[in-house]
């Protein structure tokens, strides 16, 4: 039995979760980039430092890879590793083909409003007077990136109706502003872990772009019925771990803005002390996923 | 209208769209390029709302009678109008925005995108390889050798002249991978159909495959 968390050594969630494996008497072996020797997909994985892993043992698999790959065997090396995330029994978190979901936020919002939650209007457009018309009719509207790469959510204002004409050139996302208590879900198999976040900032992740706003974090426990919904929906999106931006508003309302499909959990544990670790740990090693 | 999904460095949507015109379709063909026009929209949740922005002018959702894929994903490389700092930044953002557009359109699309490959599909060597096993063909992803394509159009092999144990096991992988529009490649010389596994794009641009394209519109 093994656990393979591809992924860099160092990077803080193969770190912990490499840390956590160990405390239960498994040891995990992490890789990634150039590291990727060969991989014989019914057979070995070999690590240029000459470790193996044995793929047909291998119960769990952590997904995070990072590294560039530029030789010829380590290209080979990551596209074989893939597709053995894809097609192997064991536990993925998660697989690349249902990772990618979250490539594009409006895309991955239509799976979200499936699964029956519900999600901020959203408009993507190149037409400045499209913007107009959607600022008045939500009032208070932010943007945001519409692919996966990271942006800061911020509220749009006066200051920038000078630049709305750039959108001509990138088709830009504007979402309805929610008001409400920020949440983050991870679920873990069918493990949920749930905390609230309450934040003077519109990103709690940067309170510094909010002019210093603060952030506190507390573990709390949803309603059996949020809970469900919130496997519902991971199971929907194919995956097996994820950290769901949800916002409760002040009529009770549940609604939910994204479903990261790698999320780096290791922020809220150390904030909250959900043993988010621990679960990612044992789903790895005890190959209990639900089926995808 | 027909719209056809394609890089401007790529001559097949080019050739499908004078194809068509020949035809007497209108159609018309996107570029990432044509994504810096302002008209583009989408509203999540309301397709009818959507549009397109195209040389020939904005094009509501309503009015596409149908859209082929021929782009896997929006490159770099396709921008050259956009300042070369920006350029990896918006074309991830115009593939994303176009895998949600291309999902929420209410008309016919061959084939519907997934969340790795705007033409649909983006399964590797080695996933096609299980597919062609699984239906007890053989397959060689690793094949670096001589390749033959197999355009799959709706069920059937696009190019009728194309050898008919190919064209069947190209038929019966493309419905177990549940594609209407694939171009899969075989290994040159094998003494049965060995799979290598699929183009990132499809071959649409010969003359069999757009009268098969056609002929899959006006069946839906």
């Amino acid at each position: 039995m093994s656990v393979l968390l591809w992924g860099r050594v160092a990077e803080p969630v193969i770190d912990a979760t490499a840390r956590a494996c160990a405390h239960l008497g498994i040891d995990a072996v992490a890789a990634d980039g150039e590291e990727l020797a060969s991989v014989d997909l019914g057979g070995d994985l070999i690590i240029r430092d000459g470790r193996r892993v044995h793929l047909p043992s291998v119960t769990g698999m952590l997904v995070r890879p990072e590294g560039h790959v530029t030789s010829a065997a380590a290209i080979a090396g990551y596209q074989a590793l893939s597709a053995w995330a894809e097609l192997t029994s064991a536990v993925v978190l998660n697989r690349p083909s249902a990772a990618a979901s979250n490539r594009s936020k409006p895309y991955q919002l239509g799976q979200i409003r499936a699964a029956g939650f519900a999600a901020p209007d959203t408009l993507v457009t190149t037409s400045p007077d499209d913007v107009y018309a959607f600022w008045a009719e939500h009032q208070m509207i932010v943007y945001k990136s519409v692919s996966g790469v990271r942006s800061i959510v911020a509220t749009l204002g006066p200051q920038d109706k000078l630049r709305l004409d750039d959108v001509v050139t990138c088709p830009t996302q504007f979402q309805q502003y929610i008001d409400g208590i920020d949440h983050r879900d991870h679920v873990i198999g069918d493990t949920v872990l749930a905390c609230r976040i309450d934040s003077t900032a519109v990103d709690y992740r940067y309170p510094a772009a909010s002019g210093g706003a603060t952030t506190t974090m507390n573990a709390v426990i949803l309603r059996d019925d949020v809970e469900q919904r919130c496997r519902d929906l991971v199971h929907t999106l194919g995956l097996t771990l994820a950290g769901i931006d949800l916002k409760l508003d002040r009529h009770g309302q549940w609604w939910c803005l994204e479903v990261n499909t790698a999320p780096g959990f290791i922020w809220f544990e150390a904030h909250t002390g959900l043993p988010i670790t621990d679960a990612v740990a044992k789903l790895l090693i005890n190959g209990a996923a639900i089926d995808t | 209208m027909l719209l056809v999904l394609g890089s401007a460095l790529d001559s097949e949507p080019s050739r499908l769209t004078r194809c068509w015109r020949r035809a007497g379709r209108q159609v018309a063909i996107v570029t990432p390029a044509d994504l810096s026009r302002p008209g583009w929209r989408l509203r999540c949740g309301r397709p009818a709302e959507s549009t397109a922005a195209l040389a020939e002018g904005v094009l509501a959702g309503p009015d596409i009678d149908g859209i082929v894929s021929a782009l896997a994903v929006v490159g770099p490389y396709d921008l050259p109008h956009i300042a070369e700092i920006d350029r990896a930044y918006v074309a991830q953002e115009m593939s994303a925005f176009l895998l949600a557009w291309l999902s929420e359109l209410a008309c016919p699309v061959i084939d519907r995108p997934t969340a790795v490959s705007l033409a649909g599909c983006g399964r590797s060597a080695f996933e096609w390889a299980a597919i062609a096993d699984q239906q007890g063909l053989r397959a060689e992803p690793l094949w670096s050798g001589e390749t033959v394509g197999v355009t799959v159009v709706g069920g059937r092999a696009a190019d009728g002249s194309c050898d008919g144990t190919l064209a069947a096991a190209a038929a019966t992988i493309a419905a177990a991978a549940g594609r209407s529009l694939v171009t899969l490649r075989f290994a040159s010389g094998a003494a049965s159909p060995t799979l290598v596994g699929a183009d990132a794009r499809p071959e649409v641009g010969h003359e069999a495959a757009a009268d098969a394209l056609l002929d899959w519109f006006d069946r839906q």
